[in-house]
């Protein structure tokens, strides 16, 4: 692993201290109307990590902010999951593979989620992360299909672990 | 807690269906482990750091 690259854990008690950094430095998509949902998300997303509802991870290479996922714990029914609560990826890396890590930045970070997944099921029974696509879009729910998704229905995707 | 926006930019909270139909749980319990996606998530040493 490259020290170039690193995931930065943000919950309520450091979030202050990157909000200004995560509202300013990335880029947002070049259609205004695109760009507002995604900012206005990301706003969201951060009062929700001020409220301790989910952790923020944002991956950072040579101090960019390339995109961020937040992470908490749900239920698909009866079974217990981990949820992506939202995934960012910076306008400006989208679809690129990234040097270092040699993949996209949304793989990147949904290997991680996978790993932390993993790693709670150590401890406590977890059965799936799931994932609600923003905005409902087909060319994101296909491209979280080849990451390995599966489609539980019309608004939740989800990847079984154990 | 997913985050929906609507068409007229209000935001709101989802979550996961509680209740699935027979068909959405047979999708969900009768898929398959993605081992290979576990692998490769297992074979990356994630560099973590809280500060």
């Amino acid at each position: 692993m490259d020290n170039n690259i690193r995931i930065i854990q943000c919950d309520n008690k450091n979030i202050n201290s990157y909000k200004v950094k995560l509202l300013q430095s990335f880029s947002f998509h070049s259609d205004i109307n695109r760009a507002t949902r995604e900012r206005g998300l990301l706003e969201e997303t951060i009062k929700l990590v001020q409220k301790n509802k989910t952790i923020l991870y944002i991956l950072q290479k040579d101090n960019i902010f390339l995109g961020l996922v937040t992470l908490s714990a749900s239920s698909i029914d009866d079974a217990p999951v981990i949820q992506i609560d939202y995934l960012f990826v910076d306008f400006k890396y989208r679809k690129l593979i990234i040097d270092k890590i040699n993949n996209t930045v949304s793989k990147y970070l949904i290997l991680f989620s996978m790993k932390i997944s993993e790693d709670i099921k150590k401890t406590i029974g977890v059965k799936y992360l799931a994932l609600y696509p923003d905005a409902q879009s087909k060319k994101l729910i296909n491209h979280y299909q080849n990451i390995g998704f599966n489609i539980l229905n019309k608004e939740w995707l989800f990847i079984k672990i154990d | 807690m997913a985050l929906h926006m609507d068409k007229n930019g209000k935001i709101e909270i989802v979550t996961p269906p509680k209740k699935l139909t027979k068909e959405e749980k047979s999708i969900l319990e009768d898929s398959k482990i993605n081992k290979e996606l576990i692998k490769q998530a297992k074979n990356i040493n994630f560099n973590i750091i809280y500060g």
